[in-house]
């Protein structure tokens, strides 16, 4: 069994889809959830590494170790998921072409051990992007594809540059050479390097003041893109974004001022979700603030922190898909987005959902976020950094503004209208909150894995 | 995960809990009954009622903070949900935000005390290994997180909109208990968690201080307040201005004295609020000036109401004197000259709104002829009936009470205290015996009574309420001339306590909301730019980092 296999069989797939149109949907959730249970055996066997050509400086290399391993089975899981909740659609076929092929470059891009290889597998995992974004097929979708390309290539720009000049000072593209022999580059290329793949990687890791485009196209995008932009994409790159740096062995500086981008990245989405009238918008803004928490805590060099951001990335993948699919109901129903139609609709369950999804990215217990937030402020205390702390909580206030305020109008005496869902969905559904629930009642095994994770991403380079 | 353990301190506020949560659970099923069962708000109150008993279990029973604060959290949101079912979005919002202040007050305090010490566990905690820079602004948190549950003022803004507008009946859960986990965490605070050795005097002065002024502003406010339910959140957050105020003075006789009247508090609003709840469900009015006259049509809520007030002014012979004397012999013997003063004076005003609390609903004029009145459940009547008993057995046995703590005392290391007899209640430097004062009041309760029905045929007729001509004013046909309109308005006129009565906290509150609100239309501006100013701007970003960073 080859680690290869968890980017070229959902390429194949892609490919095959003009041929089997009719079954594919079935396939593709047989195979990840096959390629799931793969993944889940090399549980234990990490790291592997393995090269397709051996000329030594432009080798293709792939790295599984336990932290690229965590990724792909979160993103398998993810794409199982999001594959199952579709499996009684006929419509929108084509759709199963792109999101295996956004698999493939996502786990190509965790797996991935060389930085050029990264460079071809992050413009996949872009184009794949730019035209889910255009899925919606009306004027709102194709404007914000066509911005979305136009960001897209200034980060491929930034990324190039920064390639090239990795090149061109070590005459090597694979990460595990660069990492040992960085050091002995100038100064200033080193600070070109580092800058340039922080802008690159930056824009896609939707990090503040590079982040301004996302909320937009979240917005021309459908719920369940967004639900795969969010629960996958954003976290393929954040995980590049510091594996990359680890590697590098940046200097605590440049951590320090990731970790204060974030604090500001934290504060502007919130603050900025807080006068949104519109789910799509909050939801994304949301998402940009968890970002910001994620910078806080992954920069933080520490095992207790950064382990605790691991268990973040994993429940609010879930969690954030969770609520797009559920977002999705309501919007297939209303036919808008809009705050207002949360007053309008009469389903426990929802609200359930809802609820469920909004406390734990709230960070309150008894649900997941809880023990992520709990693990990532008490590492921080460790640190003495106690403004970090002092912010999150003074922003979580923030954010708990809006989503109880989302909450709270599900209360509100209107006309309602029921909502009928289906049994897969609602089964689905339900799994994902009782998944969110579980890791909040009992974290300790998920905690053990987040721990690995973090000593592996820190210790990047000795693998 | 979950660290529980019995302790006499969590026996105390569960029971307590247990009182309201077991009455109210007869009069919501009593209630229920009649409703379809797929009510969507009726299950999913059940729901969120039993969640909120299992975390008051928790938050009493915890043995670390960390289950305490799940505890706590848990706490806030699901009292969250079962205000929302009547509460309006805006009334809500504040109650969630306040409370989750707190949470988060409360998440930073242990964080910071969990790092330090290495562990989460009351009896493991060693505080003495927290640097003495952090011991101020733990204590601060801890501070912040127990005035805004227990409404200490300037943090008491969301108390009295979210008690009127939550369901009647929940409003005496809030007032009765919920509240009282801001006491437990005090009490907890200064006995496990940070202990006395810690605490600096000078705080606790303050502290004191700021339960008193709270007292005082809070009672004065009641007396204004024309709705019943606001009166009561006033009178609430009035009580446990007392409450905070005695448990700050960290003796033996101060902890009594503030669990002493932790417990009346708890079993008087249980039985207020339930009287009110009953008034409202009969008449569907929360104002005074729209009710009166209604004891000749319902005795026993009358007797109960008196019960109830009695307890809540602190006058002998029922359980409530017994509190209010412990609180002022022990400010006596600590010397607190001042804060007996403030105590007294914020105590005597408080008969003003208990009494306009009987007269506006019971007494004066009837408005029979406007009202529909609707049936009450009789279980309406089960918790006034168990706080009534408890109230009266305490007046007569008011040592009961210090048999119930003395297990509490000795296991936060306090010698416990001796009680000669059951009836006997000692003070320091001066006793009472309940059931001799209980004796005496009945016999000139009964003389009284005699008295009034030797008179009954001799009293003048009833008059409309709308007739003044007894009074000195001019008769303006606008102008409800009831009892329970207006009154409070004359207060404004004078110096200090207009002053009081003018100005409020809310208007700081808001100006913070406001501020936040514009500058999130503000900086909302920043996700709608163009795709070319944002190309501009990463341009921008990418060479001020290259010329900052560049050598």
């Amino acid at each position: 069994m080859s680690i290869l296999y968890f980017v070229t069989i959902p390429l194949l797939a892609s490919f095959l889809t003009p041929f089997f149109k009719d079954y594919l949907r079935y396939i593709s959730v047989a195979l990840n959830s096959l390629l799931l249970v793969f993944a889940l055996s090399f549980m234990g066997d990490t790291p592997i590494r393995e090269y397709i050509s051996f000329d030594s400086a432009l080798s293709i290399s792939f790295v599984l170790d336990s932290a690229s391993l965590f990724f792909v089975v979160l993103f398998f899981l993810i794409m199982t998921l999001f594959s199952l909740y579709h499996l009684k659609e006929e419509s929108r076929k084509d759709s199963f072409i792109l999101t295996n092929m956004l698999l493939a470059s996502v786990s190509g891009l965790v797996l991935s051990g060389d930085i050029f290889n990264i460079y071809i597998f992050f413009e996949i995992a872009s184009i794949t992007a730019y035209i889910l974004t255009s899925l919606g097929r009306d004027k709102k979708a194709y404007s914000g594809a066509i911005r979305y390309m136009i960001i897209g290539s200034f980060a491929s720009i930034f990324l190039l540059i920064a390639i090239v000049t990795i090149y061109l000072n070590l005459g090597t593209l694979n990460l595990l050479t660069i990492s040992e022999s960085f050091f002995t580059i100038s100064q200033n290329s080193q600070f070109l390097i580092i800058l340039s793949l922080f802008i690159g990687f930056g824009i896609k890791a939707e990090i503040f003041p590079l982040n301004f485009w996302v909320v937009d196209i979240y917005q021309a995008s459908s719920n369940r893109v967004n639900a795969l932009f969010s629960a996958i994409l954003s976290k393929a790159y954040i995980f590049l974004f510091f594996h990359i740096a680890y590697m590098l062995h940046v200097d605590t500086k440049y951590l320090s001022f990731l970790a204060v981008i974030g604090v500001i990245s934290f504060a502007v989405a919130e603050l900025s979700a807080l006068s949104s009238k519109d789910i799509k918008r909050i939801f994304a803004y949301s998402t940009l603030g968890q970002i910001g928490v994620l910078f806080i805590a992954l920069s933080s060099n520490s095992i207790d922190v950064i382990s605790g951001a691991i268990f973040l990335i994993a429940i609010h993948s879930i969690t954030k898909l969770m609520l797009f699919l559920s977002l999705d109901i309501l919007e297939q129903k209303f036919k808008s987005t809009t705050i207002e139609i949360f007053k309008n609709f009469n389903s426990l369950f929802l609200v359930v959902i809802f609820a469920i999804g909004f406390l734990s990215l709230l960070g309150l217990p008894p649900f997941g976020g809880f023990i992520a937030k709990l693990t990532i402020l008490n590492g921080l205390v460790g640190l003495r950094e106690y403004l970090f702390v002092g912010a999150i909580l003074v922003i979580s206030l923030i954010e708990a503004v809006y989503f109880f305020r989302l909450l709270g109008s599900t209360r509100v005496q209107e006309p309602k209208e029921d909502i009928e869902i289906e049994l897969l969905p609602k089964v689905l559904l339900s799994l994902m909150a009782i998944a969110i629930v579980y890791f909040g009642l009992f974290p300790d095994a998920l905690l053990d894995i987040s721990k690995d994770v973090a000593t592996t991403l820190i210790g990047g380079a000795d693998v | 995960m979950f660290n529980l353990s019995v302790t006499p301190l969590g026996n105390l506020f569960f029971g307590l809990t247990l009182i309201v949560f077991v009455s109210l659970a007869l009069v919501n099923f009593a209630s229920f009954r009649g409703s379809k069962a797929s009510d969507f708000k009726n299950n999913s109150s059940i729901f969120l009622y039993t969640l909120l008993f299992i975390s008051l279990g928790v938050i009493f029973y915890a043995s670390d903070l960390i289950t305490l604060f799940i505890g706590w959290e848990v706490m806030s949101w699901s009292s969250y949900f079962i205000i929302t079912n009547r509460a309006k979005l805006k009334t809500s919002q504040k109650y969630i935000l306040f409370n989750l202040g707190a949470g988060f007050a409360l998440l930073g305090a242990v964080v910071l005390i969990y790092s330090f010490t290495g562990t989460a566990l009351y009896s493991d905690i060693a505080f003495s290994k927290v640097p003495t820079a952090l011991h101020f602004p733990i204590t601060l948190l801890l501070l912040i997180t127990i005035f805004i549950k227990s409404g200490v003022m300037p943090f008491h803004h969301w108390v009295v909109d979210t008690y009127e507008e939550a369901d009647n009946l929940f409003s005496s859960v809030l007032s009765a208990i919920i509240s009282k986990a801001g006491i437990f965490l005090f009490i907890l605070m200064f006995s496990q968690i940070i202990g006395y050795k810690f605490l600096e005097p000078m705080i606790f002065d303050i502290v004191a201080w700021l339960g008193v002024i709270t007292s005082v502003i809070a009672t004065f406010k009641a007396i204004s307040q024309d709705s019943m339910k606001r009166l009561l959140a006033y009178s609430s957050i009035a009580q446990l201005g007392y409450i905070v105020t005695i448990l700050s003075i960290f003796s033996v006789s101060g902890i009594e004295a503030g669990l002493y009247h932790t417990l009346i508090h708890t079993l008087v609003k249980l039985l207020l609020f339930v009287n009110v709840a009953s008034i409202i469900y009969i008449t569907g009015k929360n104002r005074f000036s729209e009710l009166g006259g209604l004891i000749y049509r319902y005795p026993i809520l009358f007797i109960m109401l008196l019960i109830g007030i009695i307890g809540l002014a602190g006058m002998p012979p029922l359980g409530g004197f017994n509190s209010k004397f412990l609180i002022y012999t022990t400010l006596l013997e600590e010397k607190k000259a001042l804060l007996l003063v403030a105590v007294m004076f914020s105590s005597a005003s408080a008969f003003l709104y208990c009494f306009k609390l009987i007269y506006g609903i019971y007494l004066g004029q009837s408005t029979d002829e406007v009202t529909e009145h609707k049936e009450l459940p009789t279980a309406y009547y089960i918790p006034q009936i168990i706080g009534a008993v408890i109230l009266v057995v305490l007046g007569l046995l008011p040592s009961v009470g210090i048999a119930i703590f003395n297990p509490t005392l000795i296991s936060l290391g306090f010698e416990p205290t001796a009680y000669s007899s059951l009836f006997e209640l000692n003070g320091g430097f001066a006793s009472f015996n309940g059931g001799a004062i209980m004796t005496l009041f009945i016999l000139i309760f009964v003389a009284i009574l005699s008295i009034a029905f030797s008179l009954k045929n001799k009293i003048r007729e009833r008059r409309d309420r709308f007739d003044i001509s007894y009074c000195g004013e001019t008769p303006n046909p606008t102008v409800n001339l009831h009892y329970g309109y207006g009154v409070g308005e004359e207060l404004r006129r004078i110096s200090f306590i207009g002053v009081i009565l003018r100005n409020s906290s809310k208007e700081y509150w808001e100006r913070i909301s406001t501020i936040v609100k514009d500058s999130s239309t503000l900086i909302k501006k920043l996700y709608g730019l163009t795709v070319q100013n944002i190309a501009l701007l990463t341009l921008l970003f990418f060479t001020i980092l290259l010329f900052v960073g560049v050598k």
